[in-house]
Formats: C-alpha cells, sequence, structure tokens
C-alpha cells in the first residue's frame, strides 16, 4: 500500500500530493504523510486517486474487483466487500462513440444502464415504463471565459459589465431548453462548503452599458460589414455540440444590446486545444469540470503553476489566487466553509468568466433495477447497492 | 312431480325477465353500437384537431419563413445583419434549428449558423415537384440526436425577380409536444404518420423510442394513414396492436400540406369502459330484478302450496282412518272454498259410514239369524220329531235306540254349528305332531265317500307317492278336507268328479281339493275366506274361514282358483318337517 502510495505521490501531478515529503507507516498500521505546508487538498485527493498496483490492478478494497486484460473496462463484484458483497456480480462499462448510439444500444438491451443520454433523447423516455430517468447536476459547468490577455479584458469593470449584460436564465430556458440549471461560480451546488449566502449574478442591461460607459468604451458607429459597437470579443465556441451554438448566439445577441459585438467561431476539440494552448482567442465557450471538490477550482482558476499549467486555464487570470491559496492551506470545516465563500464572492467581484449554467444530466437504468434514492447526485457511486427489482439476474 | 312453487316461481320469472332481458338486450346493442359510434366520433374530431394543429404549426413555421423573406426583400442588407435576422429568428423560434437563403443557383446566400450550413434545396424542390405549394416540408429524418428533424423550404422572390429558397431546420419537438399532449380516455394517444407511413411522434411513451430506431408503423396503421389520405370521410379500424396485443379503436386523420397523417389509437378495454360499465349495471340490475321476481313467486307460491299441502295432509288422515281431522285454510279464494268443500264432504262422509256399519251390522245380524235358524232349525226339528214319536214308541226298544242316536247326531250338529261361532271369536285350540299328510287325505276321502256316492259323484284320490310329514292336528286337518269336500259336493252336480289329492315340492307339500262344479264367480272369490260369506243360499258361511284358520294356525297357506261353470280348486300348501311321529309301545 505504502509503495503503491509512493509510486502514485512520486508519478502523480495532483495536486494534492505536492506538498507530500514523506509517507510511513504508523506503529498502529496507519499512514503517516509529512507534508512541506499545510494542504488541505490531499484528503479530497487520497479519496479520489485511483489507489492501484498495476501490476495486480484485480486486488483492492472497493465493492467491484477490476479483471484484468479485458479491452473495456470489466469488474466483478468484491464478495468479501467491507459494506456488504454487492448483489450485482459483473459490471461491464461499453463505450458508444456517440449519444445517439447510446440510446440505441439502451433501446436494444445491450446495455441496462447510460451513464448520459443525450439532452433532447429525454424526450423519447418521458413517461416510458421501461427505464428510469434520473436527472441531476454533474459537476460541469459551461463558462464564456476570457482571456485577460486581451487589454480590454484585463479590465475588471469591462468583465464585470459582461457578466451584467448576460441573462442567465434566458441561456439556460432558451439555450439549453431549461435542462439545467444557472450558474454564479464554478463552486459545484451540491458540495458540502457550498451555502447561498455568495451573491448572485441578475442580468443588469443598462448597468452593464453604464459600467461600459464609464470604462471609456463608448459605442462607435457602424462600418461596412460590422454593426455599431464598443468593441468586438471574438468567441471560440464547442460547435461538435449544437448546445453552444445556441448559447453563442444568445450571448452574441444580449452582449449586442449593450454594444458589444461578440463575434462567435466554432471549433472541435482539437482546434479549441491550438487556439487555447496558443492564446489565440478572446474567449471561449465550453463546458469544464468542477470537480467534487474544491481542489479543481483551485486548480483551474489559479493562476499557472509550473507543470500543473493547463491549457484550457491558460487565461491570464490570478485575480482569485490569494484566497485559493487560503482554501488550500484550510483543513478545518469552517475554515474551507469560509474559504469558498470567499472565493465565491472573488469570483462574483472579480469575474474570470461568466459562469453560465450546471447542464443538467440524464442517465437512464432499466427499470428491473432498484437503484435505491434516485435524488442521490451520483446513482452509479451507489452501484453496489442495486439490486434487481424482480427475480432476475444481470451481468452487465 | 312437479312442484307447483317451482313453477309458480318459473312462470312469475319468465313474465318478468323474459321482458327484462329482451329490453336488456336491446339496450346492449343500442349502447354497445351508440358508445363505439360516439367514441369513434370523438376520436375522429381529436385526430381531425390533431391534424389542424399539426398544419397550423407548418403554417406559423412558413409564416415566420415568410416574414424573413418579407425582411430579406430588397433591404439591401449587409451580410452580417441578413445573418442577425436569421440569427434572430432561430433564437426566437426554438423549433427552427437553422434558417438558411439560397439564391435561384442554389447557392447559399446566408445561414443562421455560425459554422458551415448543414442545409441544402430539398431534392423535391430541385426538381420543382413542391414548387406549387406555399412551403415544402421534407420527410423527417433523425439528427443526432436522434430527434426527428425536417426541412421546409419557402419560395423566396427578391428584387430581381429571382427565385431562391429559404430553407429551415425544423425539429419536431413541438409538435411531439403537440401529440404527446393528447389523451384520449386514460389510455389513449395520437401517433403522426409522415408519408411514407414512418413514425415522427408516438404519445404512447413505451412506444416512443420506436421513432428513434425510425421504425414504420404497423401496417394497419399505414393502411389506415392511406386512407385518411383517399377519404373524405375521416376512417376507423380495429386493429391489434403488435406490440402489446392489445385491441386498439383507430381513427386517422390526413394532414394536406405534409402529406401526413394522424392517428388517434384508444384500447377498446378503454375506450368501451364506460359502456361496458353500464352493461354490467344492466345485467346487475336484470340479475336483481329476476332474483327479486324469484324470491316473490317463491314466496307466493309457497303462501298458495302450504294451503294445498294443508288439504292434502287431511285428505291422507281421512284416508288413513283419522276421519275426525278437518282442514282450516285462511283466505277467501277459491282454495278456501275447496276447503270448506273438503270439510263438508269428510262430515258427509263419517254420516255415510256410519249408515254403512249400521246396515252392515243389521245384515251381518241377519245373516247369522238366518244361519242359525238354517243350521239348527233342522236337528232341533229332528230332535222334536223323535221326541213327539217316542212318547209313542217309548216301548220300543229299537225304536228307543234310535231316539237315542238320532238325538245323539243332532246335537252332534248343533254342537259343532255352536262350536264354529266360538272358533270364529278365538284361536281354535291345536295339538301339533307330525303326521303323515297322505294318511290324514286319505281318511278324510274315506269318511266322505258314502257321501259322494249319494250325491251321485265319484271321489278320487291323488296321494304323493312319497310319504310326507308336516307338524299338523289330525282332527283339525280331518275337519278342514271335510269343508272342502263337503263343499265340492255341495257344488257339483251328480255325475261330476272331486279329487284330492297330495304333492310334495322342496320343502312343501300341497294338498289340491277340485271338483267339477259350478264354480265361483271372480267377484266373490276375494271374500270366500271370510266369515258369514257362503256361496250357498243358507247357512252361517263359517267353514271356509275356519278352514282358512286352522291351515293358518298351522303354518299354511289356503288359496283358490275357480272358473264358473268348470269347477273349482283349493290349495292347502305346508311347510314340511323332518320328525317322525312317535310310536307307542304296546
Amino acid at each position: 500500500m505504502v509503495k503503491i502510495l509512493k509510486q502514485k505521490i512520486a508519478k502523480s501531478q495532483s495536486i494534492g500530493f505536492e506538498a507530500v515529503k514523506s509517507l510511513d507507516t504508523g506503529k498502529d498500521g496507519s499512514l503517516v504523510f509529512r507534508l512541506s505546508r499545510p494542504d488541505g487538498f490531499l484528503i479530497s485527493t487520497l479519496a479520489t486517486a485511483l489507489i492501484i498496483d498495476e501490476d495486480k490492478p484485480d486486488v483492492g478494497t472497493g465493492p467491484f474487483r477490476l479483471v484484468p486484460g479485458k479491452e473495456n473496462l470489466e469488474a466483478v463484484r468484491n464478495t468479501s466487500y467491507y459494506r456488504g458483497a454487492p448483489e450485482i456480480e459483473r459490471v461491464e462499462v461499453k463505450p458508444y462513440t456517440t449519444a445517439r448510439a447510446t440510446w440505441v444500444g439502451l433501446l436494444r438491451s445491450e446495455v441496462d444502464m447510460a451513464l448520459e443520454i443525450s439532452k433532447d433523447s429525454v424526450e423519447f423516455l418521458e413517461g416510458a415504463a421501461r427505464f428510469r430517468k434520473i436527472k441531476s447536476i454533474q459537476p460541469f459547468y459551461i463558462p464564456l471565459v476570457f482571456n485577460l490577455r486581451n487589454p480590454i479584458l484585463a479590465r475588471t469593470e469591462v468583465r464585470r459589465a459582461i457578466s451584467d449584460a448576460i441573462n442567465r436564465d434566458e441561456i439556460v430556458s432558451q439555450g439549453m431548453r431549461n435542462r439545467g440549471q444557472v450558474a454564479d461560480d464554478p463552486i459545484w451546488p451540491f458540495h458540502w462548503a457550498y451555502n447561498n449566502g455568495a451573491p448572485h449574478h441578475t442580468p443588469d442591461p443598462l448597468g452593464a452599458r453604464e459600467r461600459l460607459d464609464a470604462a471609456g468604451l463608448p459605442v462607435r458607429p457602424p462600418t461596412p460589414g460590422r454593426r455599431a459597437s464598443r468593441f468586438q470579443l471574438k468567441c471560440l465556441f464547442y460547435n461538435v455540440d449544437p448546445q453552444f451554438e445556441r448559447i453563442g448566439l444568445l450571448l452574441q445577441r444580449q452582449l449586442a444590446a449593450v454594444g458589444i459585438d461578440l463575434i462567435l467561431e466554432g471549433a472541435n476539440e482539437k482546434q479549441l486545444v491550438a487556439r487555447l494552448g496558443a492564446g489565440d482567442f478572446d474567449s471561449y465557450l465550453f463546458q469544464l469540470t468542477s470537480g467534487r471538490d474544491v481542489s479543481y477550482a483551485y486548480r483551474f482558476w489559479h493562476s499557472p503553476e509550473g507543470a500543473l499549467g493547463q491549457v484550457m486555464q491558460n487565461t491570464g487570470y490570478n485575480g482569485a489566487d490569494a484566497v485559493l491559496d487560503r482554501l488550500r492551506q484550510a483543513h478545518e470545516e469552517p475554515d474551507i466553509r469560509v474559504a469558498v465563500g470567499d472565493l465565491r464572492q472573488r469570483f462574483y467581484e472579480d469575474v474570470p468568466a461568466v459562469f453560465l449554467a450546471w447542464p443538467e444530466v440524464t442517465r437512464a437504468v432499466d427499470s428491473r433495477f432498484d437503484i435505491g434514492n434516485p435524488s442521490d447526485p451520483e446513482i452509479f457511486a451507489n452501484l453496489w447497492r442495486w439490486h434487481l427489482a424482480s427475480s432476475q439476474t444481470a451481468s452487465r | 312431480m312437479k312442484r307447483i312453487t317451482g313453477r309458480f316461481v318459473l312462470l312469475i320469472a319468465t313474465a318478468a325477465v323474459l321482458p327484462l332481458l329482451l329490453y336488456g338486450s336491446v339496450s346492449v346493442s343500442k349502447l354497445t353500437d351508440g358508445t363505439e359510434q360516439s367514441v369513434t366520433r370523438g376520436n375522429q374530431a381529436v385526430a381531425q384537431q390533431i391534424a389542424a394543429q399539426i398544419k397550423l404549426y407548418f403554417d406559423n413555421s412558413h409564416r415566420v419563413l415568410a416574414s424573413i423573406a418579407g425582411d430579406l426583400r430588397g433591404t439591401q442588407l449587409e451580410q452580417w445583419q441578413r445573418e442577425e435576422i436569421l440569427r434572430n429568428h432561430v433564437l426566437d423560434f426554438p423549433e427552427f434549428r437553422e434558417i438558411s437563403v439560397f439564391d435561384a443557383a442554389n447557392r447559399l446566400t446566408a445561414s443562421s449558423r455560425v459554422g458551415t450550413s448543414t442545409l441544402k434545396i430539398p431534392s423535391a424542390v430541385e426538381t420543382g415537384n413542391g414548387t406549387a405549394l406555399e412551403y415544402y416540408v421534407a420527410p423527417p429524418y433523425i439528427d443526432a440526436d436522434a430527434l426527428p428533424t425536417t426541412t421546409m423550404a419557402v419560395p423566396l422572390v427578391d428584387t430581381s425577380d429571382e427565385r431562391g429558397w429559404i430553407i429551415a431546420e425544423i425539429s419536431l419537438e413541438e409538435l411531439w409536444r403537440t401529440v404527446d399532449r393528447i389523451k384520449v380516455g386514460t389510455r389513449g394517444y395520437a401517433l403522426l404518420l409522415d408519408e411514407d407511413g414512418k413514425l415522427v411522434a408516438h404519445g404512447n411513451p413505451d412506444e416512443k423510442t420506436l421513432i428513434a430506431l425510425r421504425e414504420a408503423a404497423a401496417s394497419e396503421e399505414r393502411t389506415l394513414a392511406d386512407d385518411a389520405r383517399k377519404s373524405q370521410v375521416p376512417p376507423a379500424a380495429k386493429f391489434t396492436n403488435p406490440h402489446s396485443g392489445e385491441e386498439l379503436l383507430a381513427v386517422g386523420a390526413p394532414i394536406d400540406n405534409p402529406r401526413w397523417a394522424v392517428i388517434v389509437e384508444q384500447p377498446t378495454e378503454d375506450a368501451f369502459r364506460l359502456s361496458r360499465q353500464l352493461q354490467v349495471q344492466l345485467f346487475a340490475a336484470i340479475g336483481l330484478a329476476l332474483l327479486g321476481t324469484v324470491i316473490l313467486g317463491w314466496v307466493w307460491g309457497r303462501s298458495f302450496i302450504q294451503r294445498i299441502f294443508a288439504l292434502t295432509r287431511v285428505t291422507r288422515a281421512i284416508a288413513d282412518g283419522r276421519m275426525d281431522e278437518r282442514v282450516a285454510l285462511s283466505g277467501q279464494d277459491e282454495i278456501r272454498q275447496l276447503g270448506d268443500a273438503f270439510n263438508s264432504m269428510a262430515d258427509r262422509l263419517v254420516e255415510l259410514q256410519e249408515e254403512i256399519r249400521k246396515q252392515e251390522r243389521q245384515a251381518m245380524f241377519g245373516r247369522i239369524a238366518a244361519g242359525l235358524v238354517h243350521d239348527l232349525s233342522h236337528p232341533i226339528q229332528n230332535i222334536g220329531n223323535s221326541c213327539k214319536l217316542i212318547q209313542k214308541m217309548f216301548e220300543d226298544a229299537e225304536y228307543r235306540e234310535t231316539f237315542k242316536r238320532t238325538v245323539e247326531r243332532e246335537l252332534v250338529i248343533i254342537k259343532r254349528v255352536l262350536d264354529d261361532l266360538r272358533n270364529i271369536a278365538r284361536p281354535i285350540p291345536l295339538e301339533r305332531f307330525p303326521v303323515d299328510l297322505n294318511r290324514t287325505v286319505a281318511d278324510a276321502a274315506e269318511a266322505m265317500e258314502q257321501h259322494a256316492e249319494t250325491a251321485g259323484l265319484t271321489l278320487r284320490t291323488e296321494l304323493s307317492p312319497e310319504t310326507v310329514y308336516i307338524e299338523g292336528d289330525v282332527f283339525a286337518l280331518g275337519r278342514v278336507y271335510r269343508n272342502l269336500i263337503l263343499n265340492a259336493i255341495q257344488a257339483t252336480a251328480p255325475g261330476g268328479l272331486i279329487v284330492i289329492a297330495s304333492e310334495a315340492h322342496g320343502d312343501r307339500i300341497q294338498v289340491r281339493v277340485y271338483d267339477t262344479g259350478c264354480g265361483i264367480p271372480p267377484e266373490r272369490l276375494g271374500q270366500i275366506f271370510e266369515d258369514f260369506v257362503t256361496t250357498k243360499r243358507r247357512g252361517l258361511g263359517l267353514g271356509l274361514a275356519i278352514s282358512k284358520k286352522i291351515v293358518e294356525q298351522l303354518g299354511g297357506t289356503i288359496s283358490v282358483a275357480s272358473e264358473v261353470g268348470k269347477g273349482t280348486t283349493f290349495v292347502l300348501d305346508f311347510p314340511r318337517t323332518t320328525a317322525r311321529p312317535m310310536l307307542v309301545a304296546g
């Protein structure tokens, strides 16, 4: 265990392992981590890290044991699982290339559960007795991320004005067909430290125009091929999913109302990575992960640090570094709650992006399964508790 | 025997229920037909309404696209402005996923899409097949999200009067909802078929996935859709759902552009539920009415028949001799009158019975008196005559001896008559011991032979060759034989034959006495063994009654067969005995 962890820590770029200086076994069988500095993310990193002996991947303590040598991820139940042996004998993960293929696979009973079905396919499931639909807000959000290297966007008041100009409710209702909820910041609303005390963004086009006027960005007359605007703002959006184009068009219209000419430019993942890596963008519209713990917020919104710098966060934003550092050092619950609140307040005051929405994810499970409490944020995490409602057996 | 109560019940039930059943069956038939027609008409109205809504859906889309055409026509807008108009419409009308404009040369001139437009002019429009219409709706297809999508093409005329097209990609999600909202009854739903008979929308949640699989509708549904397009009258059909196996009532309604069709389906179980509930209620009412009338009939019949039963009971009592029984019936109807008449009849019967008894007693007394006079007058007269003669001939010793014999003989006769009378009233004292039956028969025949000869008759014995014994009384048996032979002598004309015979039959032995006499009329045969019954004109008629009594006291039976003019046969039947007479040493 110690050996595996040490290897993991040595190899890993996980943020929680950065401060680990040594790892030893205590007399009572406990693990003793020695850190170079306080790091509250160690616990969450340990909770999510895959601690596995690569030579013996089927050895572990979880409810399911990986079956080595399989093309697709496959696991069998661990009958010695400390919380009770799962009723499901075998779990096979079957990848599908498209949402439609997943959907069709579900219809044809090739799979018993679809981890995510397309937003529009949900319509097919409405009222159908054969499937149980579980809608939830997963830790992913859609932001309009600014590149602060753009001199106009480097100005806090401009970014705040843009944020004020956006009607997030309209984005969710028209751009996402109400399949999501409004976002204010990148902190997952189901995180234990999340509270509703932080300020919420409300659309204020008038205030936005006043801010932009005050910032010395008046509306300039149109020119051939260009509308009257204060400035142009290019926006890369992920064009593989039509939803982003629709959101982009809504943003374009909302920003046009305050005199900002949003120029939309579609890009696939490869193009996005290339453009963002090169800093060749003013803003981009994509779906990012917030993670189930706040370390993801740190990793993404803290200014890049060495090898931890990532392509998607190449925005030049460092306005929340101090609060993020405080959050990282906090290891007591009250301190973490305060730090999370401060971080949300910071993101409200100095917006690095317009946090638009948390998309709703719909999972579909064959009705033969009793999945326990369907309001659980993640039913898949409770897979070991599932059981068949009937006497049938399932192996997928 | 059929009970009158049952007949009453049947009568009342039949009289009441037959009309009820007739009424019920006619009502059910009318109800079923009426409900089916009503449901069908209602569903047809729903289908037509949905078809109108879908038509309106496309008409509205057409109007939106036509207004875009108006916005773009001759306004010399810049490209970004044209695109903004298209994009605003895409944002304001969620059913539009993309709107693009093509010129007369089929070149894309503007699009709501930021990137490359995916639209092209539908082939039917390119070939001119759809240009006669205000707009053309292409056959639906399934997009990347597995949603049925279609494109609409609207002709565009710009200032240079060149034709072009506005093409819009339309999501059919809203149209789905229109179909989904339709609920007919509790389980009825609507579905939408395109021109090729493929499903576009399905209101049944469990069959909605057929759309994503791009399955064709069931053949019956496609036929119904075709009929709807051809017929002015919305068609209706019943068929079995191939997926659920349920019988469906389906109606169709056409849409003229696009040439799609709406079908409203409702499980017949759901459609006719009300009708069936009414049928059940009707049958329950009929059943209750039947039960009520049966109970009523039973009660009425029972109250009626109870009086008949009472009458029957009293009739049987009187038949059993309980002549004092009378019936007491309630009511004032014919049954009561019958009861009163019966009581009167019973009263009269008692009176008549008393009269008959009185007459019988008088007749019996007369017969006994006459018999006694007959049987006793002759010996008494003989004794009287002898007494008169003895006074004159007392000195004649020979006569005295004759007198003595005469008196003794006549006294024996008188004594026998008196014994007969006594024996009728009490058991005859018998001393039973094994006797040789042939011997008794032979003795009797010998004793009576003189009588027979005097009467000019032949008396013959035919004895069993086997010596047989019975437990008998020699004197009693002799008396029986004497009675029977004497009767035969008296009934047989001179020159006739009397035979007394014995025959053994297993453990039984019979003695037959038959003659060739005048015979006994059949109507009197049954009474000849009764007391004081005689076929002769005179006498008490106790001989055969005493003979029967003796035979039965000896364990035997006596019977008679006779034919008038030919003769009579008496048969005595005795059980044989294995015992033998005791020999007295001497």
